[in-house]
């Protein structure tokens, strides 16, 4: 079933100059991004910074207003639109959409207890007091491994690793149905990534979460997800099953992708090699295919027109691509064993 | 394994710091040479003393942190000069950093002043160690831009760092610091703030530098796949000591010591999907307060009772040019 159907999602920044403000230009953070979660499985959206993944987030969660576009949550048999709610309207359904942070030195409050860190949304929407909420809270530290002593200690008293366990409980207190994650272990030193990403993995079974995943990190994208959309510049350019896009890739830029991710293993030296050019300015797209300064395969057609997003892949397969030459291109992936 | 002629070397360094809450042991007993032209990566988790190390190179350590004990030992044309010896201010130190030993740091964007031009900062390294005009300085500076790949290296030089992006910044700061040919050159986590993309062109372009200058690189990174890429040789470093040093097909194919066993099977690998990562048990401890024994023992899956925790483990040469600091190869001093 699906659980959240994002269509055409657009959230546009004005870019504003001198006193009075005036619009001179405008960012397209996140230009026309569709896509759909399935309950129970996790989606990662993976791009360099400034591509839009988090913006696209935050409308999720309208955390920030989307300029265009629908939003659609079902849950509990019912249907609702979050981009076209406001205010008063949307509280009722915040509880079903929970975000865990990238970094758990910021994201705490360091003059709250963490048993008000974590009590605070039980306590916010009336759900329990005093006691109760003191068992409550007891038991969704107990769910992330951390000790229910802990409640009393204030944030500072912990590392980095059990801060993002901190996160994910208050993240989990109110039984969201999706549980948007923004970069969870980036912050986190590399032996305690596995931690992290092995305690999300077993939440996910233990309370049904739906993931969206946003990581520029491919190994971690691709050890955690069940389907990846890759963005750039504000658009997604290809989505499809883990596995089907990494051994199968169908553009250009995920190729680049993953063959830029250094791999933990000599033996691959020769992979490393030169990508061309930066991410371009996001206020002032290059014509066309966005992609099209940077792409090895670039043609003329490539500099015009903006290649439709379209489904290359068979019946039971889908894989989506914006690419003119998705089906004559044979890219390089990376087997999956 | 051929004999190649070392340029700098590290000799049981120990770098404290002295804090209200007590003394931390950033770098406590930390051995190893750099040898010419090799790239050496220095790997491991925050709070382990891959940059104090550095620092402690440069002499360019904070207020409280002091050198106690251990020897710096830079080789060149005059001999040997013992870096730990020298003062702080002293015209020597001044011509060593930049000159001989150079580096580069993990944040261009914090690293460059922002209130003068790229090409002013780094016609001052220049200006500060040779005798050149200006307007010399100025021609060499604009050469280097062109070495790093910077389009309109002639324009760029006179931009304002918040002009670029954070890989032009990064090509800047490498240009900077190879302008003076140093002999040894500190990359202290060069591409962690970069993207992927950006970070696979910034180290492509170290390795072509590097050959081309004939330098040796300290790498100093916490991820395992850029140490692959990049090293000959690696040092892993855990909690103020190395723990496992060798060759980087011994290191990745055969590794010893537990810890660097644990950190390779931790990390999540390109092309192995979805079972669950093994990760390491417990959290990096306390920096006032190690572990007695080996500082490892606590989340070691090999420890043993009475030995481990009771006693320090020394280096075990293995194989030539491979140690490792455990009990499980020996390691009790004899």
């Amino acid at each position: 079933m699906t659980l959240l159907e994002v269509k055409n999602l657009k959230k546009y920044f004005p870019i504003t100059k001198g006193f009075f403000r005036k619009v001179v230009g405008l960012v397209k953070a996140v230009d026309g991004v569709s896509f759909e979660i399935e309950e129970g499985e996790t989606l990662a959206l993976v791009g360099e910074s400034g591509c839009g993944k988090t913006t696209t987030a935050k409308c999720i969660l309208r955390a920030i207003d989307p300029t265009e576009g629908d939003i659609i949550l079902r849950v509990d048999g019912k249907e609702v639109n979050l981009a076209k709610l406001q205010g008063e309207e949307l509280k009722p359904y915040r509880r079903y959409i929970q975000m865990v942070f990238q970094n758990p030195y910021t994201s705490l409050n360091p003059r709250m207890k963490v048993k008000d860190i974590v009590g605070e949304p039980l306590l916010v929407n009336g759900i329990a007091k005093g006691k109760e909420l003191e068992d409550m809270v007891a038991e969704l530290l107990q769910a992330v491994g951390l000790r229910p002593e802990y409640m009393v200690r204030y944030p500072h008293a912990f590392s980095g690793g059990q801060r993002q366990r901190i996160v994910i409980a208050r993240a989990l207190a109110l039984r969201p149905k999706l549980v948007v994650c923004d970069e969870p272990v980036a912050a986190l030193d590399v032996s305690i990534r596995a931690q992290i990403l092995n305690l999300l993995m077993d939440l996910q079974e233990q309370f049904k979460l739906t993931y969206l995943f946003i990581s520029h990190d491919l190994s971690v994208v691709e050890h955690i997800s069940d389907r990846v959309a890759v963005m750039y510049l504000g658009r997604i350019v290809e989505l499809a099953r883990t596995e089907e896009l990494f051994e199968n890739p169908k553009h250009p830029y995920t190729e680049t992708l993953l063959v830029a991710v250094p791999k933990p293993d000599p033996d691959f030296r020769e992979e490393l090699r030169a990508i061309e050019g930066e991410v371009p300015n996001p206020a002032n797209p290059p014509s066309g295919c966005h992609f099209h300064l940077r792409c090895p395969y670039a043609k003329k057609i490539c500099e015009e027109v903006y290649p439709e997003y379209r489904n290359v892949g068979t019946g039971e397969e889908p894989h989506y691509v914006a690419c003119h030459f998705a089906e004559q291109l044979t890219l390089r992936g990376i087997k999956i064993s | 394994m051929k004999v190649m002629e070392k340029v700098l070397e590290i000799k049981n360094l120990r770098t404290y710091f002295t804090l209200m809450e007590g003394t931390v042991k950033a770098v406590d007993g930390v051995s190893f040479e750099v040898r010419k032209g090799e790239i050496l990566g220095l790997v491991g988790e925050s709070g382990c003393g891959k940059s104090v190390t550095a620092q402690s190179i440069l002499r360019i350590l904070p207020e409280n942190g002091r050198i106690v004990s251990g020897e710096i030992l830079l080789h060149n044309e005059n001999g040997v000069i013992d870096l730990a010896k020298l003062e702080l201010d002293s015209e020597e130190m001044r011509q060593i950093r930049g000159k001989e030993i150079s580096m580069i740091f993990q944040e261009p964007m914090a690293s460059f002043s922002p209130v003068y031009t790229v090409g002013a900062q780094m016609m001052e390294a220049i200006l500060l160690h040779e005798d050149v005009s200006k307007a010399e300085a100025r021609r060499r500076v604009i050469e280097m831009l062109k070495k790093v790949k910077i389009p309109n290296a002639e324009k760029v030089v006179d931009m304002y760092p918040f002009e670029l992006s954070g890989g032009m910044l990064q090509r800047c700061m490498i240009a900077m610091a190879m302008s003076l040919n140093p002999k040894v050159l500190i990359a202290d986590e060069p591409t962690t703030a970069l993207d992927v993309t950006i970070q696979a062109q910034i180290l492509y372009l170290m390795k072509e530098l590097q050959k081309e200058y004939r330098s040796s690189i300290v790498l100093i990174t916490h991820d395992m796949g850029v140490i692959a890429q990049m090293a000959d040789r690696v040092a892993v470093m855990y909690l103020g000591i190395i723990a496992e040093s060798g060759d980087v097909y011994e290191i990745f194919k055969n590794p010893l010591h537990p810890y660097t066993r644990a950190l390779l099977k931790s990390i999540p690998k390109l092309g192995v999907r979805k079972t669950r990562l093994e990760a390491i048990k417990g959290v990096v401890p306390d920096p006032y307060n190690f572990p007695s024994g080996c500082r490892y023992h606590p989340r070691c899956d090999h420890f043993m009772k009475g030995l481990c925790d009771v006693k320090e483990p020394v280096d075990v040469e293995v194989a030539p040019g491979h140690t490792v600091k455990c009990f499980l190869y020996g390691g009790e001093r004899s």
